[in-house]
């Protein structure tokens, strides 16, 4: 019996990955646990250890493809098995390889709104070998779809430059019938100068343009934002804070620190303690609405924004801090320096981006003096820190040169009203300029 | 025109094709003297007479047995169930002995009756008081049914139903008898909905619900909300319920790819059932997602509001599965 | 094992009035009918066990030949009859040819029922015949329709017989049919073949009072209780029935008390000797209506032997006839099978 690889589900919102590379070639040899394929997925990328040992028989998604959770990616049979075409599914309990959630009776085909995962299609079997309907490996086309493929001649590298609207990114009737009125629109080029047949694009770029596939994390960034944007109805508070006292200590103890801990002293962590603190006293904040039902938590874990690239040109990835609330300044920047490490050069674990009730971002480290931060679903609030300038300030009714941060605190309205966001504001505020870290 | 209820609808229907043909006549409960449980025959006995305007016993048996007969005589009986769920206890006389007549006879005798009747939930009728009956009948060959949820459909229906040569169970939601009012023409203009014929009421493009009874209320509502959203959905209601107008649904589902159908009755074993299996099976490749039902839960209509509410199916329910459906 | 057969009283000895209007034609055409009864059961019988029949029961009317010929034979064409599985000689009697009955049982295409149905579910309506079904008891309120038909249709003078085995009287629609006919009037004539068995089981295990005629007292009609196999006597209880109903006096019930001499149907003759007590079948036969009529005939001293052959040649040639025609008839097409479920020759369905 062959074993499947199956697409595992890699976070609580992911329901669908791109295969980046396969590290094993058809016909190979795997050991278990090996890793035998590269996945990228919403906000990592990951390796996927092979859940048997054996021969790779057989690759079901090929690099690039999208491919859903509970997906069978790929079959090893044990060696000298080849002739068996059977598939089992690992046992249950085989940590390797999660198997896909089971969908729940009552849902029907989707899972109640506003949980944490998006509806997720019920897991279509896997194209069995030679199976003309299913167009593209990975790819669920509804049949009417299917019919306009086949009516339309759109071939597999076409398709895969649709983007789909529907649940986890399904190519929709309406998706293929607008990419069908756009490629009757585009102008035929005059004549092919070789036989050679390219890909398809979604539309002809024009002059000076190119067109880049959404797909893995932009696409994911792209789809998570829109619902995170969709569902909370987005308010934003703004309070200015006197940092004096936060860069006066900076300036006096960043070598000591850097020296005795190992670590750069940033600005970062006392904002993470700051906000920590003030949402235990404010725990709306640090609750998620799901359905009708309020998720209240008494822990904080703190999502940090972390750009990627050195222009950010590579997305963003939030790793989490867990119970922030729980650690010092020491423990804090220790922790975040190590984390934001590993989400740069891509070796971050799924756990270390998942769970967060709370999200901070620091645009400031760019220079934005102010902005309207997007909630990160299902969290139900997200604090912006923005860049240190000196201004002048009235105090006592004389001016004063004093460096100001903009603290924003983007809020869910349907959960949060505006004084209750105002106070933990205040909160905030009062913690970095009182300087309650070390009390 | 006139401005009527759907129970007026009806009543007129009824006694207008009572004037036109001295063949029809009405045998029920309380239907006479009393005018019948919802006042749909009052004033006949009066000028019709006790020979066509009957009050029966509680005989379900016999009342429809009666009618079963007459119409094999030639006569247009219309039966009245007091309420449809009582249709239970004729039940032998209305799959056995009524559909089959024509079949057995070698097509020589013709079944020209209609079984009427108050039926559906929403009103606090409590278990007997609040069934949808239809799937039964429309499982059985050789029966019509029909539930219209307008009173111009409900007056033109039960015209057709009673002119039909064909057994006709005609079920009147009883939650929209006195709260759905509408315009029916003059008796003098000879209107009919012929059986068989469902209709748009509302046109959409991004999915289908087809519906029939009090729910076409209620997916017109959701329709409505729907559009604010950005949704549009088309609105079938089927009014026939047997024979189904697959045409009208199979243009519907070649337009929006998606069908969500809606009915009160139990979910298991439905009307939509059948409906979602032709869809497959003879419009599979016009889908663009699973073909979805909105109906009761599998239990009985209980008695206390909360408990009705949450059996019988919602403008949210609809709502919530449209909007799932067009997100697909 | 109480078969009820009661002395007369004085009520029924005025019954007696009715067969003094039979005629000596009147008389050999009762004789001839009960014959035609016999043999047409025998014939099928003897065609099942040969293979020539090949589908479907045959439910013997064996023993009760006098309840079939007495009670019909006072109806008139414009009166309907409604009969039931052991019936089968009076659609014959009231006008349906023995081809079509025979068409019928073969299952052919030129069947009253074009093979949809077997056996006893079919009717001609212009003859009379009210189509029943398998569900016994649910004949009484479609006769009670008929009867309403006729009228709102001004004719008062028609009856409507129904036949029942006394075990149907156990069910709801007979209850139903009988209080609706009694309540409203209904010119209905119920006519109960107690031979003692429904199936399997007793009458005393159907029936509680000690006679089915009793039924009759919960819905303040005449019930007469007759013995079965002497047709002349179900041929007076069924006249003054029959008066009764034309006079606009609502509906009677007249219980034949006779044996089924078979099984329920041709499946069940060994065990039909089983569930019931040989003596008992043995008694029953000694009673045969067909011997009994022809010696009263016999005694009357107005017929010869020869005017009374067993059984008479023209009815054996009849039926034999009847056989041959549905043999030789053609089987339905199978497309057929779809057709006259619905009427769509007249109203406004699409």
């Amino acid at each position: 019996m062959a074993v499947a690889v199956v697409m595992p589900e890699l976070g609580e919102s992911i329901v669908e990955g791109t295969i980046v590379r396969w590290l094993k070639n058809e016909g190979e040899r795997v050991q278990e646990d090996e890793p035998i394929v590269e996945i990228m997925t919403d906000k990592v990328n990951t390796e996927l250890p092979a859940p048997a040992s054996g021969v790779l028989a057989r690759v079901l998604a090929p690099a690039n493809t999208i491919v859903r959770v509970g997906q069978e990616l790929a079959l090893i049979e044990p060696e000298g098995a080849q002739a068996d075409r059977g598939v089992s599914v690992p046992p249950a309990g085989a940590e390797a390889v999660p198997a896909p959630p089971p969908v729940p009776e009552s849902a029907g085909f989707y899972a109640p709104e506003a949980t944490e995962a998006p509806p997720a299609p019920a897991p279509a079997p896997a194209p069995p070998e030679g199976d003309g309907k299913r167009a593209g490996r990975g790819l669920f086309l509804s049949p009417v779809v299917q019919k306009i493929v086949r009516e339309q001649n759109i071939s597999e590298e076409e398709l895969r430059t649709i983007r789909g609207t529907g649940v986890g990114g399904r190519i929709t009737r309406a998706d293929i019938e607008r990419y069908l009125a756009q490629r009757t629109a585009a102008p035929k080029p005059a004549l092919a100068p070789t036989p050679a047949p390219a890909p398809t694009p979604v539309a002809a770029p024009g002059e000076g343009e190119e067109i880049i596939p959404l797909v893995g994390m932009r696409k994911a960034i792209a789809e998570h934002l829109t619902r995170s944007y969709q569902t909370a109805v987005h308010v934003t508070t703004v309070v200015q804070v006197d940092v004096s006292r936060l860069v006066e200590f900076r300036e006096r103890n960043k070598e000591s620190f850097q020296q005795q801990y190992g670590v750069r002293l940033t600005y970062t962590p006392f904002f993470i303690k700051a906000a920590a603190d003030a949402l235990r006293e404010f725990p709306m904040l640090n609750a998620s609405l799901v359905d009708d039902q309020i998720i209240v938590r008494h822990y904080v874990h703190m999502g940090v924004a972390v750009a990627l690239g050195e222009r950010g040109e590579e997305g963003l990835i939030v790793p989490v801090i867990r119970d922030a609330h729980k650690k010092s300044i020491i423990e804090l920047s220790q922790e975040l320096e190590a984390i934001a490490q590993r989400a740069r050069n891509k070796s971050i674990s799924l756990a270390e981006v998942q769970g967060a009730t709370f999200t901070l971002t620091n645009p400031g480290s760019y220079g934005a003096l102010i902005g309207t931060p997007i909630i990160n679903h299902p969290q139900t609030a997200i604090l912006g820190t923005y860049a240190i300038v000196k201004m002048p300030v009235v105090i006592n009714d004389m001016i004063a040169i004093r460096p100001i941060m903009h603290l924003c605190l983007s809020y869910d309205h349907r959960l949060i009203d505006g004084m209750y966001a105002g106070r933990f504001l205040q909160r905030v505020k009062r913690a970095i300029e009182e300087f309650e870290f070390f009390r | 025109m006139r401005e009527v209820t759907l129970l007026e609808a009806i009543r007129a229907a009824i006694w207008e094709e009572m004037e036109r043909d001295p063949n029809v006549f009405l045998i029920g409960e309380d239907i006479g003297r009393l005018g019948g449980a919802f006042g749909v025959t009052h004033g006949f006995l009066e000028h019709f007479g006790a020979d066509r305007v009957v009050d029966a016993p509680i005989s379900e048996t016999a009342i429809i047995g009666v009618a079963v007969g007459a119409a094999a005589m030639g006569k247009r009986p219309i039966a009245e169930m007091q309420f449809m769920d009582f249709i239970s206890c004729g039940f032998d006389q209305v799959v056995n002995v009524a559909a089959t007549y024509r079949y057995r006879s070698g097509g020589t005798v013709s079944l020209p009756l209609v079984i009427r009747g108050p039926s559906g939930g929403y009103v606090g009728g409590s278990l007997y008081h609040s069934q949808q009956f239809e799937a039964w009948f429309f499982h059985v060959p050789g029966l019509k049914v029909v539930q219209p949820a307008f009173p111009d459909d409900a007056y033109g229906l039960m015209k057709a139903a009673i002119r039909d040569n064909n057994p006709v169970l005609f079920f009147e939601h009883k939650y929209l008898y006195r709260r759905i009012k509408g315009t029916i023409p003059q008796a003098s203009d000879d209107f009919i909905v012929p059986l068989g014929e469902a209709r748009i009421r509302r046109p959409g493009n991004h999915l289908t619900i087809v519906t029939y009874g009090a729910l076409v209320h209620f997916a017109l509502e959701a329709a409505h909300q729907l559009e604010a959203e950005g949704i549009s959905a088309e609105v079938i209601d089927l009014r026939t319920i047997k024979p189904l107008d697959m045409e009208t649904i199979a243009n519907s589902v070649r337009k929006t790819s998606k069908v969500l159908i809606a009915y009160e009755a139990p979910l298991t074993g439905g009307v939509g059932a059948e409906i979602a299996a032709r869809i497959a099976e003879n419009l599979f490749e016009w889908l663009d997602a699973p073909i979805m039902r909105v109906a009761a839960k599998d239990s009985f209509v209980p008695f206390a509001e909360p408990l009705e509410k949450f059996v019988l199916p919602s403008v949210d329910d609809i709502l919530l599965t449209a909007r799932q459906l067009a997100r697909y | 094992m109480s078969t009820r057969v009661k002395n007369r009283t004085m009520e029924e000895e005025k019954l007696a009035r009715y067969r003094d209007r039979l005629t000596r034609e009147d008389l050999l055409e009762i004789y001839r009918r009960m014959w035609f009864a016999r043999v047409f059961d025998e014939t099928l019988y003897d065609l099942k066990k040969k293979g020539r029949l090949r589908r479907g029961n045959v439910y013997g009317s064996r023993g009760q030949e006098a309840i079939l010929v007495g009670t019909s034979y006072p109806l008139r064409p414009t009166d309907f009859v409604s009969p039931i599985h052991r019936d089968m000689p009076i659609f014959v009697f009231k006008g349906m040819s023995t081809r079509a009955v025979m068409c019928q049982i073969w299952g052919k295409a030129n069947a009253p029922s074009r093979g949809k149905d077997s056996w006893s579910h079919m009717g001609d309506l212009k003859l009379g015949i009210i189509h029943s079904t398998s569900m016994l008891g649910s004949t009484i309120p479609v006769a009670c329709g008929v009867a309403w038909a006729l009228r709102l249709d001004g004719k008062t003078d028609s009856v409507i017989m129904t036949y029942l085995g006394e075990g149907a009287t156990a069910t709801g629609a007979f209850h139903e049919g009988m209080n609706y006919a009694a309540v409203h009037k209904l010119p209905i004539v119920l006519i109960i073949e107690n031979n003692q068995y429904a199936y399997s089981t007793p009458v005393e295990l159907e029936v509680p009072t000690p006679r089915v005629a009793d039924r009759a007292l919960g819905y303040g009609i005449p019930g007469y209780s007759v013995d079965g196999n002497d047709v002349l006597e179900v041929y007076d209880a069924t006249c003054a029935a029959i008066e009764h109903a034309r006079a606009g006096r609502g509906p009677s019930i007249v219980e034949c008390v006779t044996y089924r001499l078979q099984g329920h149907a041709d499946h069940d003759e060994t065990r039909a000797r089983q569930y019931r007590p040989v003596e008992e079948i043995e008694l029953w036969e000694k009673r045969d209506p067909l011997p009994r009529f022809r010696e009263y005939l016999l005694g009357t001293g107005l017929f010869s032997e020869e005017e009374l052959p067993t059984p008479p040649p023209d009815v054996v040639a009849e039926i034999q006839d009847a056989v041959e025609y549905a043999i030789r008839s053609p089987d339905p097409e199978p497309h057929t099978a779809l057709e006259d479920i619905y009427d769509e020759s007249a109203g406004v369905s699409r």
